[in-house]
């Protein structure tokens, strides 16, 4: 037992009680990640001349790129779904169902790399570095908007598992830009294919799910008052 | 029967979120009793049980504004609850990994005091919490953490078991922290 009865808890939480504002809808929150991502792809292609190849029948025609792209809209969609979800308590089964379906679409990409990888003539290493890490950092600048409303979106709810809210919403806001990146690329190396685009969710779930758990904790309503 | 509860729940909830008062604390008087038999049906070990169930209201104060009035309000309370019971047991868990290796290293069982009683070194805010604590509580944590006794040395000292000075001493510490967390929560205005 504790020095303190339960009862006298209560008489110290309803005093002062300040009014909260309800969290957002998910699906509003889905919507605004999903805005903030066209806008940063509008005008990131703006600004650099890259815009998706989309109209283009020969991008169409190639199945790994197809296969590629149908992965990272499903890691992108699931991830960002789980993290969402997560920080909604009741909402756990939504969360898990997005988070199995990005690790499944995670490993249907890790397939696809290995399918361009072993499908494609050798490539040069300078070039390999330089063309993956370009398009790796193009996703990464490209997911800022989306996780940055993510991570304010986490940060007014109440997630219980943080490094896993933070690394799904990493993870689905670089799958968002590398969405983004595969339908700009015209580069069509195996290795590129699975280093600058097949990882990139992976790679920023991995590395970027602490940082983000910082940031969603210094903006929550509780670390902003004190 | 379940349904007018749960849209009474609801209300109160909605109200508490608007900052009144009166609402949220008829909401927090219905939810012990509730709480309670929750969150003992689940538990191993009931003697935390009102541990959980008060970890579950800071829960619920820190996170009401994650309950959209549109959702049923009970599996929400019910996720809070669970993820409360998990962060118990996973601190059982620690605590007795962290218990086993110190007896192991020997380092629970020094022979003689390490320090000498500091209780005026103490922060205010943690000689308020320890001035709060039972008895019996107070004592187990002064004689273990203040006066650095070993646990056999301060089991004998209190006229108890091993075992049962060593529940003492984590009941108070586990209390403590809880007081110093609502004071802050006090302090910060929620």
């Amino acid at each position: 037992m504790t020095g303190r009865s339960t009862e006298d808890l209560v008489q110290q939480l309803i005093r002062n009680l300040p009014p909260v504002k309800p969290i957002a809808r998910l699906r509003v929150a889905a919507v605004g990640v999903v805005a903030l991502w066209v806008v940063a792809v509008v005008a990131t292609g703006w600004m650099t001349g890259k815009w998706p190849r989309l109209g283009e029948a020969a991008f169409w025609a190639d199945p790994i790129t197809l296969a590629i792209l149908l992965g990272l809209g499903a890691v992108a969609a699931g991830a960002v779904v789980a993290a969402l979800a997560s920080a909604v308590p009741g909402r756990e089964r939504l969360a898990r169902a997005g988070g199995m379906g990005a690790g499944i679409a995670a490993i249907w990409l890790i397939g696809c790399g290995l399918w361009a990888v072993g499908g494609s003539a050798s490539e040069s290493a300078g070039g390999l570095f330089a063309g993956s890490a370009s398009c790796l950092v193009h996703a990464l600048v490209l997911a800022i908007p989306a996780a940055l409303a993510t991570s304010f979106y986490l940060s007014r709810g109440a997630p219980q598992h943080r490094l896993f809210t933070s690394g799904v919403a990493a993870a689905g806001a670089a799958g968002l830009g590398a969405l983004a990146v595969h339908t700009t690329c015209s580069m069509a190396g195996g290795f590129h294919l699975l280093l600058g685009h097949c990882l990139t969710p992976m790679i920023a779930g991995l590395v970027f799910a602490l940082p983000l758990a910082g940031l969603i904790q210094r903006w929550s309503p509780a670390a902003l008052e004190s | 029967m379940g349904d007018e509860r749960e849209a009474r729940w609801r209300n109160w909830m909605v109200a508490a979120q608007a900052g009144e008062t009166p609402a949220y604390e008829k909401l927090l008087a219905e939810l012990i009793p509730y709480l309670r038999r929750f969150v003992q049906r689940r538990l191993l070990n009931t003697a935390t049980a009102e541990d959980v169930v008060q970890n579950v209201l800071i829960s619920i104060h820190r996170a009401r504004g994650s309950y959209r009035a549109e959702r049923r309000f009970t599996p929400w309370l019910h996720a809070i609850a669970r993820n409360a019971i998990i962060d118990q047991a996973r601190q059982q868990v620690r605590r007795s990994h962290r218990e086993i290796s110190l007896e192991a290293d020997g380092v629970a069982e020094p022979s003689t005091p390490a320090v000498e009683p500091t209780s005026e070194r103490l922060s205010p805010e943690l000689e308020g919490a320890l001035h709060a604590l039972p008895d019996a509580q107070r004592e187990a944590v002064e004689l273990i953490h203040l006066q650095g006794y070993s646990i056999a040395e301060a089991a004998e000292r209190a006229g108890a078991t091993k075992a049962a000075l060593k529940v003492r001493a984590h009941r108070g510490y586990r209390a403590m922290r809880a007081h110093i967390e609502a004071l802050r929560l006090e302090e910060g205005g929620g």
